[in-house]
């Protein structure tokens, strides 16, 4: 997809030199999968999805991404475990995308490692700015803590 | 027998008078004579004694005609008196007597004897207080004396009662004026003996008597009648009270045993019903009650009892039982009310007379004992026993019904609070199901309006630009969550009804062929892709069903047989007839259901983990709402499964007619 400048009215952060990061999507929901992979690959990233705990892990070993967004209530293997799976051998950033709201669920995941917590439903502008975020303090920062290469 | 002076005189005069004679005719007067050997003594020598009384010595100091009448008369007297004795000891060992009759025999011997004209014994009861239990009838008694009910003691009688150091010796005692002898005016006076034994009176003896002629051995002999009696009704009295013991101690443990079976009751049963009819049925064993009746109104609706239990008493009696007003007769709190079931007609209607006079004549009854039942100081109900005319309650009979009834009370406590407690119970486990439901119906709200927010967000966003066919596939998406949302809600709300109870069935006589055939077209587009099988014999009877209702559990059975099986596997309806049901099955070869599972998938919101439910756009309750839909048709929903080999779900629905 083109990328294209940021000109609207709504505050969306410019990340500059946009590589084609890769953004892996985990939800057992298909609808949510389509839409928040066409925002993404529309602003360049590069996407792939898993409809469930076991497809996300095989897709983190085969793809490398840079970042995970995680469902937490799927299938087979349900979001808390695949978290705690991942931070096993890797630090790649974990946004979890979720219904439930809790403060203990949220509190839990980002104690197990998760950088980050959304609340379904959500604005897909909150969902990219914390994604843009997430990428730009990760390459500011060095990449130190990355062990997955 | 006091007198033994004068042995030797005795004999002498005994055997001069034995020749003059006023003795044998005296003798044949008399039926008691005959019999030689008992034991007061020789008839010689008493009957000298008497003739000689101590002091006076009739041949010398009296040598007069009239003098020797009056002697003759006086020994007259005492031979008959004598004779009486006998009687009357002979009639004491006869067993069994109650004291009124023991009284009334004596008085009769008396005066048939012919010693007096008159006699007559009134008795105290056991406690003292001068109960007039018993008189002799006689000739010369007052006219107006009635012998039934003889009312207070005369004032002699009491007197001699009250007075222990009182002359045991005959006194005279018609001083009152209230004697109810009559011819006192015919030179007679009236001469009162205490009946007692070791110191305890039980009565008085009193005869009519020409006071002035009475001799000592008279008095003697008076005195022993009046031992032999007063011994007697001691020993009747002691009998008596040993058998009234014994009564009360068997009655006693019967009523212990009885108010233990009743707390055993009262703990174990926890119905009301059941408790109160076991509680009733053991008040009318233990009191040989027949027809007795317990009632419990509510307080704020007194029209109809809550309960009642009846037993022997039809619905009318009952309910006019029931109806018996009790302010202004009750007594202390769980006190016994007895109302008379009188038949005197100008007494106060307690009851309808229809129902009065049924009970009364039919079924005997006397009296009725209410009982109000209290739980928590308020009267809740009523006991009511109906005694027959031939049965009476004890003093302590009746201290065990407010012992029962207190117990009832108690009862309707515990009862009350187990409500309270099991209402409470109810509440909490509803507030867990609400959350729990809450929880649940805003997960899956949250779903499709997640896309919802997602996709219109996306849509606003301006540093992008969507090309016109994908603005048309978030469009199309936006329109079918949109669907989506609305039947979710669609579904709460049908699934809320059939909770509530308030769901209508718009029932009609029809048959799964004509259900089946209206659903033609959506059953084509759920199983496209899979091998649809539909086996619904023609000739299955009618079914008196909703149509649209039963329509939808078969597609929502159908739909889940294709969201949990891979395309191209078989998918069949099938339907036969079981004795007074049809059987209704849908078979899938999907993944079937594990077994941990099997127990919840009615439940709502309840998935098996997958998506494929979500990308038919289930709600997660098509199973909860069939079960409901089937089970207010009256039918049942089960389902048998085996995982990878598929699932089988079957309902019953009732044939018409």
């Amino acid at each position: 997809m083109n990328e294209s400048p940021a000109n609207g009215d709504r505050p969306v952060p410019k990340v500059k030199k946009m590589s084609k990061e890769r953004i892996l999507v985990v939800d057992d929901d298909p609808v949510i999968v389509k839409f928040v992979s066409a925002n993404l690959k529309v602003r360049g990233f590069d996407v792939i999805t898993a409809e469930d705990g076991e497809a996300a892990l095989a897709a983190m070993e085969k793809s490398n991404p840079s970042i995970i967004l995680l469902d937490l209530l799927m299938p087979r293997l349900d979001g808390f475990e695949v978290c705690r799976r991942i931070r096993q051998f890797s630090t790649v950033p974990i946004i979890v995308l979720t219904a439930i709201g809790e403060a203990s669920t949220k509190f839990e995941l980002l104690s197990m490692g998760a950088d980050d917590y959304i609340t379904k439903p959500f604005d897909i502008a909150d969902l990219l700015t914390r994604v843009r975020a997430i990428l730009q303090a990760r390459s500011s920062g060095g990449c130190s803590a990355r062990s997955d290469s | 027998m006091g007198n033994h002076k004068g042995n030797q005189q005795t004999r002498d005069v005994a055997t001069s008078k034995d020749s003059r004679s006023p003795w044998p005719q005296s003798s044949r007067r008399f039926d008691g004579n005959e019999d030689e050997g008992l034991s007061f003594g020789a008839t010689d020598e008493i009957a000298g004694y008497l003739e000689n009384p101590p002091g006076v010595n009739p041949a010398e100091e009296h040598p007069e005609i009239p003098q020797i009448n009056c002697i003759e008369d006086e020994v007259e007297r005492c031979r008959a008196l004598l004779l009486a004795l006998r009687g009357i000891a002979r009639m004491l060992v006869t067993p069994s007597q109650s004291p009124r009759d023991l009284s009334r025999s004596t008085c009769t011997i008396l005066i048939e004897s012919q010693c007096y004209r008159c006699a007559w014994i009134c008795l105290f009861d056991p406690s003292g207080r001068p109960e007039v239990a018993a008189f002799s009838n006689g000739q010369g008694m007052s006219s107006d004396f009635n012998e039934t009910d003889p009312g207070e003691p005369f004032p002699c009688n009491r007197s001699l009662f009250a007075d222990p150091n009182a002359e045991t010796t005959p006194a005279a005692v018609s001083v009152c004026g209230k004697c109810p002898v009559a011819h006192r005016a015919d030179g007679l006076g009236t001469v009162g003996i205490r009946l007692e034994y070791e110191g305890h009176v039980h009565g008085i003896l009193s005869v009519s008597i020409p006071i002035e002629s009475v001799s000592d051995e008279e008095k003697e002999l008076l005195l022993e009648i009046a031992r032999g009696v007063g011994f007697a009704l001691h020993h009747l009295a002691r009998e008596q009270d040993h058998h009234r013991l014994v009564q009360e101690r068997t009655r006693w443990e019967q009523h212990t045993a009885a108010l233990d079976a009743i707390a055993e009751t009262i703990r174990r049963l926890a119905d009301p019903k059941d408790a109160l009819g076991a509680i009733l049925d053991t008040i009318r064993k233990t009191l040989a009650v027949k027809h007795a009746i317990i009632s419990v109104r509510d307080r704020k609706k007194v029209d109809a009892p809550v309960l009642e239990i009846r037993r022997e008493l039809t619905p009318e009696e009952a309910e006019a039982i029931s109806a018996i007003e009790l302010d202004g007769r009750r007594g202390a709190v769980a006190e016994p009310i007895l109302l008379p079931l009188d038949p005197n007609p100008d007494s106060p209607e307690i009851l309808p007379p229809p129902i009065r006079k049924d009970l009364v004549t039919t079924k005997k009854i006397r009296s009725l004992v209410l009982l109000p039942l209290e739980a928590r100081g308020e009267t809740t109900g009523r006991m009511c026993l109906l005694i027959r005319a031939d049965h009476t309650l004890a003093p302590d009979e009746t201290r065990f019904l407010t012992m029962t009834g207190k117990m009832v009370g108690l009862a309707f406590e515990k009862a009350s609070l187990q409500e309270i407690a099991a209402h409470a119970e109810k509440m909490e486990e509803l507030d867990r199901l609400r959350t729990g439901l809450m929880a649940s119906i805003s997960h899956e709200l949250r779903t499709p309006l997640t896309s919802i927010k997602g996709i219109a967000s996306t849509l606003v966003q301006s540093d992008v630009k969507w090309d016109a066919e994908t603005q048309r596939d978030f469009l199309k998406t936006l329109d079918q969550e949109s669907d989506k949302l609305t039947r979710i809600v669609s579904d709460l709300l049908q699934m809320s009804q059939l909770e509530a109870g308030i769901m209508r069935l718009e029932k009609t006589h029809t048959t799964l062929s004509a259900i089946t055939a209206q659903l033609k077209d959506q059953l084509k587009h759920l199983v496209d892709g899979h091998r649809f099988e539909m086996d619904i014999p023609p000739d299955l009877p009618e079914i008196y069903v909703d149509e649209v209702r039963m329509g939808e559990v078969i597609i929502n059975l159908i739909s889940n047989a294709a969201a949990y099986s891979d395309k191209g596997t078989r998918i069949a309806l099938k339907a036969r007839r079981d004795g007074n049901e049809m059987v209704v099955s849908v078979s899938d070869e999907g993944i079937g259901i594990p077994k941990e599972h099997i127990g919840k998938i009615f439940s709502r919101f309840y998935r098996l983990e997958s998506g494929a439910v979500r990308r038919r756009g289930g709600t997660g309750l098509g199973l909860a709402i069939s079960k409901g839909i089937v089970e207010q048709h009256g039918g049942r929903i089960w389902v048998e499964s085996e995982v990878g080999r598929g699932s089988t779900f079957s309902f019953t629905v009732p044939i018409a007619g």
